[in-house]
């Protein structure tokens, strides 16, 4: 077994390292990169995007002995020939065409091209694309840790010889042979050589090249019994999916439950925070704005960190193991006939938790129109955010029977299920014509995961969602209280004479002022613009059964869904506790304007339990659809398409239930 | 082909973006493979052509595994290698 570093440099074009060294990593899928890239910058590193692309460009910072060193992450990419939307963008990048945000477009000083030891001929083929690009070049051959425990050996003199640039071998995971990346990368050069023009002739040429640095022992491989097996139970029709059930009910679980605790620390923080600035600013509309906009709006965003950071730290780990690439094919039979592909079963259950990063995740669903078609339907899986509505309404409609209270929770979710599906074909059909991409995946080998990387994973996509839809939510938070709490309206007359009630009687005070506070807290939403845009637009929803109070209910929600519980109990009781005991009875018995019509009739309930199940109701959502799928028609066709649906869905169950006698 | 057995990729009848694709994940004219599972989805190991002995090859373990959805498995021909 050789691994021996050539005794001098490869001679080349030499040059004078620059101030800031900008270096481009290229490599395949699976080959270590992004924990080669973790590895080298630790957090010191952003991620902005391409200008005009939806891709993430992950900009890190190393030290070398020069200077600083500027790493992009490129995409990971089998050849850079490909009509490939990554393969793309890997070609600008490195014609100087393309740049991370922020960043002159000029071509990388260097280019770090990453190897998988363990695969060297079908590597080797992308390194002879880049070094036709004629750029300072240095090549890793990360993973040599598990080539030799595999008794292979790679003689990276012999690989300097013939492509012209410096090889090392490391070990991303471990940091073993990265010390001296620094120094290589500034002293790069130019390679020497010019590797075959043709296809053919460059896959030729990296057979022989890899067959001539190789060595190793013969033999079947030692690990393909096991992973043979392993494959094949995990991809069975039926034991795969009940394996894949299980580890997808855990992941779920988990999230649900460790982020539990971190959210609700999260909700008690700002709400002290909140009734803090209150206390100390004088009362006036800057502390209400603070107060009630700014720091409930930011608080509404980050409650949604630790789902966000758990969820893509798991789904990480996951990835590393080996095994989501299985999970996909697993799925991919099932959602074929839909037009989706197996790597939209990820995104679609991750936005069971949550839309937002259930779009976020459907980067990883490599064709566009696959991962347009599940970017649009995502949004009808039954997030957390409905629970609310469906537990309100379920005790609207079935008070005392919970057998039907959850046959009618889980009709919501199957209901939303197969919208998606609907909506799903019916795009493939249309708007985004054609099947689904029959599924071709590499299936990496299984490993235990890095947790470094996992982390470093969570980290970023938590601060992405932090600084991009945070900035959103924040801003709808914002011209929601607005809209809620302006003009100011005088107090009704009731409340005045029941704090004059409290003043002469000061053992009943406490109860006639919160009495006093209920009825002015709804009559200040039924006179704010909020309330009379609900009462404009009614009639818009009568067919639905709706009043002027669901209205503003649902307009109220139309930012974020699970406001509509909580702007439905300050209209009917003129506090937003609806955590309070009793508070869904209340609301169920709560009448319209004219004293004995309920607002919540068995029609409208389910008018309005179809409507909550089909609506987009989520202006965030809207906000990151329009930036992964590449620009706001998207999302606008996405909130018609399920505004559509769910008006119709409403009206056709208003009347099924007998509304409309 | 029998699970296990090894055999040359010879033609196939893919479009050419998806030609491409497993072209360049490995999966080529003349590229030796292994049979790892039949069916939905057909598992197949592509051995690497430097040092191949016939049976498995000098590196048996610097291969890599595709997966392939049935569509595609169907329209890519491979001849058996003799057992």
């Amino acid at each position: 077994m050789t691994m021996a570093r050539a005794s001098k440099p490869v001679t080349g074009l030499e040059r004078v390292p620059p101030a800031v060294l900008r270096v481009a990593l290229l490599g395949n899928p699976n080959t270590g990169k992004t924990t080669l890239f973790n590895r080298l910058s630790g957090l010191r590193h952003h991620t902005s995007n391409f200008p005009g692309t939806t891709q993430d460009a992950r900009v890190g910072v190393m030290h070398g002995t020069a200077g600083a060193v500027h790493l992009v992450d490129l995409p990971g990419v089998y050849s850079l020939e490909l009509e490939q939307t990554e393969a793309e963008l890997c070609r600008r990048v490195l014609a100087g065409t393309l740049a991370p945000a922020g960043q002159a477009a000029v071509a990388p000083d260097a280019v770090c091209i990453v190897v998988d030891s363990t695969n060297l001929a079908r590597n080797l083929v992308l390194v002879g694309e880049a070094l036709r690009r004629r750029l300072p070049t240095v090549v890793v051959l990360n993973m040599m840790d598990l080539a030799r425990r595999r008794g292979l050996g790679i003689d990276t003199a012999v690989l300097e010889r013939v492509l012209g640039c410096r090889v090392i071998s490391a070990s991303a995971r471990s940091g073993e042979g990265l010390d001296t990346l620094g120094v290589l990368l500034e002293a790069a050069a130019v390679p020497n050589v010019t590797p075959p023009g043709s296809q053919e002739g460059l896959e030729d040429w990296a057979d022989e090249l890899a067959g001539a640095a190789s060595s190793g022992t013969a033999g079947r491989s030692r690990t393909g019994g096991v992973t043979d097996r392993l494959d094949r139970a995990l991809t069975h029709p039926v034991g795969g999916v009940l394996v894949f059930a299980v580890v997808m009910f855990a992941l779920f679980w988990s999230i649900f439950s460790l982020a539990q605790l971190p959210m609700e620390l999260i909700e008690t923080v700002f709400g002290a925070v909140s009734a803090w600035v209150q206390a100390a600013l004088p009362s006036g509309v800057l502390g209400e704005f603070l107060s009630g906009g700014v720091v409930n709006g930011i608080g509404a965003t980050v409650v949604f960190i630790p789902q966000i950071c758990l969820l893509f730290f798991l789904i990480s780990l996951l990835e590393d193991t080996g095994y989501l690439a299985r999970a996909a094919f697993v799925m991919d039979r099932w959602l074929r006939p839909f037009g989706l592909s197996g790597h939209a079963f990820v995104p679609l259950l991750s936005s069971h938790a949550c839309a937002i990063p259930g779009i976020m995740a459907c980067r990883a669903v490599p064709d566009r129109r696959d991962r347009l078609a599940t970017i649009l339907v995502a949004p009808f899986m039954s997030c957390s955010a409905r629970i609310p509505v469906y537990v309100l309404l379920a005790v609207v409609l079935f008070p005392n029977n919970a057998v039907h209270k959850a046959l009618a929770f889980t009709g919501c979710y199957v209901a939303g299920l197969l919208a998606g599906l609907f909506s799903a074909l019916l795009a493939r059909r249309t708007l985004l014509a054609g099947a689904a991409r029959p599924m071709a995946l590499e299936l990496p080998g299984y490993k235990l995961p890095s947790v470094r990387t996992a982390l470093m994973t969570a980290y970023d996509r938590g601060l992405m969602f932090l600084r991009k839809a945070g900035t959103n939510i924040l801003a709808i938070c914002i011209v929601l209280w607005w809209l809620s709490a302006y003009p100011r309206s005088e107090p009704p007359p009731r409340a005045a004479e029941l704090r004059r009630q409290a003043e002469v009687s000061p053992a009943d005070a406490q109860t006639l002022n919160d009495e006093a506070d209920a009825l002015t807290a709804r009559s200040a939403l039924s006179h704010s613009f909020a309330g009379r845009m609900g009462r404009a637009v009614q009639p818009a929803f009568a067919p639905l059964g709706f009043d002027w109070q669901l209205t503003v209910g649902v307009m109220t929600s139309f930012a974020a869904r699970e406001v509509f519980v909580s702007t439905m109990t300050v209209l009917v009781t003129g506090h937003d506790d609806s955590e309070g005991e009793g508070i869904l009875t209340e609301l169920a018995g709560a009448k319209r304007d004219d004293g004995v019509t309920p607002i919540f009739t068995p029609a409208t309930s389910w008018a309005l339990l179809v409507y909550y199940v089909l609506a987009m109701q989520c202006l965030p959502t809207l906000a990151v659809t329009a930036r992964e799928a590449g620009g706001v028609k998207w999302a606008l066709l996405q909130l018609g398409w399920m505004s559509l649906l769910a008006y119709a869905g409403g009206w056709a169950a208003f009347l099924i239930a007998g509304g409309g006698s | 082909m029998a699970l296990g057995q090894t055999g040359v990729v010879c033609e196939h009848r893919l479009d050419p973006a998806d030609a491409a694709w497993l072209r360049a994940m490995g999966l080529r004219p003349n590229a030796r493979v292994r049979v790892c599972r039949r069916g939905e989805p057909c598992i197949v190991e592509v051995l690497p052509t430097a040092g191949g002995d016939g049976d498995g090859c000098a590196l048996a373990d610097c291969c890599c595994r595709i997966g392939l959805a049935r569509p595609l498995a169907d329209r890519v021909m491979v001849s058996a290698a003799p057992a």
